[in-house]
């Protein structure tokens, strides 16, 4: 291609996205991953200004992206944007703000949570036929039309056989904390629609007086529930903007359905952007491929980077070998493309298929002393984990230190402690710190370690007058408190790439990007629906994952896959003209 | 918008009070250190100001000095139209028609420096407010009773002064010179400029400037010689408004310092000059202007003249294109010990405040909470009286009432909004003679004659008593205006008729219907006030007053009434006899008692009246 093709094409895609910034609502952007969404989005929201009195309402999936809009509208010295009337935040907040929270009632300690995993320790896990079974591992689902709950278990438990009753102890334990004021975003959704039934026109009345347009970023994660609340504000008169793409819906397994979103986004009056200023013409062939149904174009490249012909690196997947071919893709993308390690990601569907020296923590152990001891290592020795874990770290040390000095703690959420024994959380920041800084040497024998841990809650009371609750720390064996909290042995350098699940990078980019493939079932059908173009239900689900995989990268796209499955992929790349190099 | 209710708990004066307020103007009236500035300084806490300067924060004194009252808190509910309140659905409740934001204060902890504030939006099931910023555009400006106004008019007035010359360059209709081309800041300060360095050039300042220079010169020549000049700051906004002072005289005459003119038009131009803040209230959604006294110096021609300016300024505000970024409302809420200013505006606009004993709790002090700040108040430091606010908007009154309270009530008659003690009176003539037989009964210094003179005494000229009790003593979430009413009237019993002694069982009928028993009592004469005098042991005043007034026809009436044996029956007689003269009872009450030089025998239901009215502290 040469120059002034680009530049015309390029020149064509900015006034395409112009018209979109400043088009009247509603309708709905169908955009290409690299489509810039959030560049279209804040664009709109710098130039298209709303009446006066009025806001606009900008909804987004994750924090990250929220922020991410404020960001941009901070550094255009345009901070009156991200202030009242208007509202940048995440879908969840929301629905609370304006569908849930005007209706709560006096005298009920009102929690919202990111997930069951946030309850009180004691009060998120339910017992069914003698086997524990944690309420995070549960996906509920509410059905607005009958008003009824059902729950399906997630995660490895799905693979799992289930006792008779499972699901019944599973929807009572979630009603009882719903009952006692704990609302994860279901329970809001739930509320909002009840509350949508009883005070819904005067409520979307108020809404449509407050907000000159509602957009909801990131739409193909919306579940049934939350397309049916949109549709109703939509329909009694809030002016709606939905940013999707069906082909990044990796949510289902949470109760998304393209089907209803593709029939809002005909009511809506779609728009579709095929620009993607992000990869290489290569990728983008390659990710054409990974789209189901009737074959669709590849998207025009257009970044900096567009020209390069880099081909996709197929890798032989095995277990064993999973540290070998990182380091061979790390080379690859340091000395053919000088890009740094700290611009490369490796990612798969699951934790699992990650290469394990460099995959760091994962989730906490079970025993509560082990999870201390993971806490501490991985807040102290792995400062590149995802935020999600060091979060999930946090919490661990928080919680640690709250049931070594309150008896309920553990009945509690962690901000209901505080609140009930009126603690400063600024103040337990702080001491948290204290803590961790005095906590023991992790290569010490796992009792000696407990002993000492013992030691250091004690002598950090988070009140002058505060006394023990009476509960010890124990961990027996004879291995170091390393390896009985599970914490890898080897520290990755700084510099490391980041590993992460497909899940957990959504919506971000990175110059280098490998991706591993299992040699599991799963896998292994992924792969046949993605030479086929054909699949339904949890394997279209895993093709489209892969399909975000992909187009997560900038320059350089590499996969693992099981060995009997190189070939054909490569060979169907390559029908596709995609240039692909075996390793 | 406006803001509908104030909801103050545990705040100064307030121990709970709930106050509803109008639209556009709300007139809270009420005895000194009732608690009228306190309902002032809750909406000065609960809005910003609308220039941004707080100059009202919470503190530990801030909390009312009671057993349960561990801290303060404030709320305000802000109701309108959907479009109007729309931006604030996160502070609304279930029904969504209001929205409510509240301040809960807590005053610092033994050992602590500050106390905390948390704010909360809605109606408290979720005690918090995740939209904070939405409350800036909910403001106030105070304009404090004046003292002094030409020294807040002195220098401190500059940057009123230059934020109106600011407005002025912003109006999209700017200000044009004489030749029709608008004004820009560069033609002023050019304009300005030129002028100044014309003055700096006079060799008066030229001398001066080289006297100066002179040793300066001679000071540094051995390092970096400087040289000194005097000339004028640069022009600005802002150094212009500096040097200039409003000024004031009477309309062609040439305007003079503040000083020189009188203190009340030295006032209204205070005033005047705050209400040009107002212009800022585009900038906001509501704007709650606060007026604190504005009687003050000012004769009550000026004060009604001031009250319909602010009625004027809230209801433009409401009228306005709509079309700004904000809805620049404004609301007027005005606090008052004047009667005239209170007689000059709708009763429902009119709000009472007044003290009362603390109502005796059920919980014992020492069952107060721990947390409750043991330290910072003893427990015999109890506050021994709190305020009680009552909207007469609230009581329920019927358009019938409303309509006639709106009559009867008066710049003389509103007095007895300020008083909980009340005497209620059918005319001139017990309006001069209860004053004197107070005194009479009561001795200077006592107890009582001190109750009395707190007391406000209303001739209601007439007999249409029912509009004032019901003002007085219909109960609004257990408080009433009137606290001890003493209502004293005519049986009229010489009158075929027989109407007063329906008049006196239907009054008494109300009170209880009320709840009122023991705040307010009915007395009254056999016949009327003039015949009770006589019977009184007054005969020699009463035969010279009426002599006075009638002097032939009184005698031909003696006549007729000495010749009746019966005591009764010649009272009875001597009230046809008045009746029929025509008798001009102010005067007579007068001359009755210039004859009775200063001492006279009270009739007994006076007695009985005054006895009643001072007896027991009210409130």
């Amino acid at each position: 291609m040469t120059a002034p093709g680009i530049d015309a094409l390029r020149h064509a895609a900015r006034d395409d996205q112009a018209q979109l910034a400043t088009a009247d609502p509603p309708f709905a952007v169908i955009a290409c991953p690299g489509a810039g969404k959030t560049r279209l989005i804040v664009d709109r929201h710098l130039h298209r200004s709303v009446p006066g009195r009025q806001g606009r309402a900008i909804a987004s999936f994750t924090r990250v992206a929220a922020a991410e809009i404020h960001r941009r509208c901070a550094s255009a010295v345009r901070l009156e944007l991200v202030e009242h009337p208007h509202f940048i935040g995440t879908l969840d907040t929301f629905i609370w703000l304006h569908l849930v929270r005007p209706f709560l009632t006096d005298g009920t300690r009102w929690q919202r949570l990111e997930s069951w995993r946030d309850a009180p320790a004691s009060r998120r896990e339910f017992v069914c036929g003698q086997k524990r079974y944690q309420l995070s591992d549960v996906n509920f689902a509410y059905d607005p039309v009958t008003g009824t709950w059902s729950g399906r278990p997630t995660g490895a438990a799905a693979w799992q056989p289930r006792p008779p009753g499972w699901e019944h102890a599973a929807l009572a334990t979630r009603r009882n904390l719903a009952a006692d004021g704990y609302l994860t975003g279901d329970e809001l959704r739930e509320r909002a629609c009840r509350n949508l039934a009883t005070q819904g026109p005067r409520l979307v009345a108020l809404l449509a007086a407050k907000y000159a347009e509602l957009i909801v970023d990131e739409a193909q994660d919306c579940s049934t529930v939350d397309l049916q609340i949109l549709d109703r504000l939509h329909r009694r008169g809030l002016p709606l903007i939905l940013v999707a793409d069906p082909d990044q819906a990796i949510y289902g397994f949470r109760g998304g359905s393209t089907t209803d979103l593709a029939t809002l986004v005909t009511t809506l009056g779609p728009r579709t952007i095929t620009s993607n200023w992000r990869s290489t013409t290569n990728i983008c062939r390659a990710a054409a491929t990974l789209r189901l149904g009737p074959p669709r174009p590849a998207d025009t490249a257009l970044g900096d980077h567009h020209a390069e012909n880099t081909p996709i690196l197929l890798y032989a997947e095995q277990r064993s070998r999973r540290d070998t071919t990182a380091i061979d893709f790390l080379t690859y993308a340091n000395q053919k493309l000088d890009i740094p390690t700290s611009d490369c990601m490796i990612i798969a569907h699951a934790r699992g298929g990650l290469p394990k020296g460099y995959a760091g923590p994962a989730a906490p152990p079970e025993s509560k002393t082990a999870a201390l001891a993971w806490a501490v290592g991985t807040l102290t020795e792995f400062p590149h984990v995802s935020a999600k874990i060091r979060d999930s770290a946090r919490d661990t040390l928080l919680r640690s230190i709250l049931r070594w000095w309150y008896p309920d703690a553990d009945r509690q959420t962690p901000a209901e402690t505080l609140t009930i024994h009126g603690l400063d959380p600024s103040s337990v920041d702080r001491l948290l710190h204290r803590a961790l800084a005095a906590m023991p040497d992790l290569d010490q024998p796992a009792a000696a370690w407990a002993a000492a841990a013992s030691q250091v809650l004690t002598s950090h009371p988070p009140t002058p007058a505060a006394t023990r609750a009476g509960t010890r720390l124990t961990l027996t064996g004879t291995k170091n408190a390393r390896s009985a909290a599970g914490l890898p042995t080897s520290v990755p350098q700084a510099g490391t790439p980041r590993l992460s699940t497909i899940h957990q990078v959504k919506g971000e980019a990175a110059d280098a990007v490998l991706v591993y493939v299992p040699d599991t079932v799963l896998g292994t059908t992924t792969l046949d629906a993605w030479r086929s173009g054909r699949a339904t239900g949890t394997t279209a689900e895993a093709v489209r994952v892969l399909y975000v995989a992909a187009t997560r990268a900038r320059r350089l796209l590499g996969f693992s896959l099981p060995a009997d499955q190189r070939q054909p992929i490569a060979d169907h790349l390559h029908r596709h003209g995609v240039a692909v190099e075996l390793r | 918008m406006y803001l509908s209710r104030l909801e103050v708990t545990g705040f100064r004066s307030m121990s709970s009070v709930s106050v509803d307020l109008l639209r556009d103007v709300t007139v809270v009236v009420g005895e000194n250190n009732g608690g009228k500035s306190n309902l002032l300084d809750a909406v000065r806490l609960l809005t910003e100001p609308l220039d941004g300067r707080r100059g009202r924060y919470l503190d530990a004194d801030d909390v009312f000095r009671g057993p349960d009252c561990s801290g303060v808190q404030i709320s305000g509910a802000f109701t309108g139209p959907v479009s109007e309140i729309a931006s604030y659905v996160h502070g609304m409740g279930p029904d969504l028609t209001e929205a409510v934001f509240g301040l809960r204060y807590t005053p610092p902890a033994v050992g602590q420096l500050r106390g905390q504030v948390q704010w909360v939006a809605g109606n408290g099931a979720d005690p918090s407010d995740p939209v904070p910023g939405a409350r800036e555009r909910l403001r106030h400006v105070y304009l404090p009773a004046l003292r002094d106004a030409a020294r807040e008019l002195g220098g401190a007035s500059a940057a009123g002064i230059q934020a109106v010359m600011e407005n002025l360059l912003s109006e999209p209709n700017p200000v044009r010179d004489s030749s029709g081309q608008p004004i820009t800041r560069e033609d002023l300060l050019e304009h300005a400029g030129g002028h100044l360095t014309d003055v700096g050039r006079h060799p008066l300042i030229a001398a001066a400037a080289e006297r100066i220079a002179e040793p300066l010169g001679r000071l540094t020549r051995g390092a970096y010689e400087q040289e000194a000049d005097l000339g004028f700051e640069a022009a600005t906004l802002q150094s212009l408004a500096r040097g200039l002072r409003l000024r004031m005289a009477d309309a062609g005459l040439e305007p003079r310092e503040i000083a020189e003119s009188g203190m009340g038009y030295a006032n209204l131009l205070y005033i005047a000059y705050v209400l040009t803040q107002l212009d800022a209230a585009t900038q906001a959604d509501l704007t709650v202007l606060l007026v604190e006294e504005p009687e003050a110096h000012l004769h009550p021609p000026l004060q009604a003249l001031l009250m319909d300016y602010l009625r004027e300024v809230a209801a433009a505000s409401r009228t306005s294109p709509g079309d700004g970024e904000w809805l620049g409302h404004i609301q007027v809420l005005v606090t008052t010990h004047a009667p005239s200013l209170a007689g000059a505006i709708d009763v429902a606009d009119l709000v009472v405040v007044q003290r009362r004993s603390v109502r005796p709790t059920a919980a014992p002090p020492q069952a107060a909470p721990a947390q409750a700040d043991p330290v910072r108040i003893p427990s015999d430091g109890w506050a021994r009286y709190e305020s009680a606010v009552i909207g007469v908007g609230r009581l329920g009154l019927s358009v019938e009432f409303h309509a006639k309270l709106n009559r009867y009530l008066d710049a003389t008659r509103s007095a007895m909004l300020f008083s909980p003690r009340v005497i209620l009176v059918e005319g001139i003539g017990e309006a001069l003679i209860v004053p004197a037989a107070a005194r009479l009964l009561f001795p200077a210094g006592s107890l009582q004659r001190a109750r009395f003179l707190g007391a406000v005494l209303v001739p209601i000229d007439g007999v249409d008593f029912e509009p004032y009790v019901r003002v007085l003593l219909t109960g609004c979430d257990g408080v009433r205006i009137g606290h001890r009413v003493a209502i004293v009237t005519d049986a009229d019993r010489h009158n075929p008729q027989r109407n007063g002694e329906n008049r006196i069982n239907g009054l008494r009928a109300l009170i209880e219907k009320l709840g009122a028993a023991g705040h307010a009592e009915v007395f009254h004469s056999a016949s009327t006030l003039e015949p009770e005098l006589y019977a009184a042991g007054n005969a020699e005043a009463v035969r010279a007053a009426w002599r006075r007034q009638k002097p032939q026809r009184s005698q031909q009436a003696w006549r007729v009434i000495d010749a009746i044996t019966d005591p009764q029956e010649q009272i009875m007689e001597l009230a046809r006899q008045m009746q029929s003269d025509g008798l001009r009872k102010g005067d007579f009450a007068q001359d009755f008692l210039e004859a009775a030089t200063g001492t006279f025998q009270v009739p007994d239901y006076l007695v009985a009246a005054l006895t009643w009215l001072t007896s027991e502290p009210a409130g």
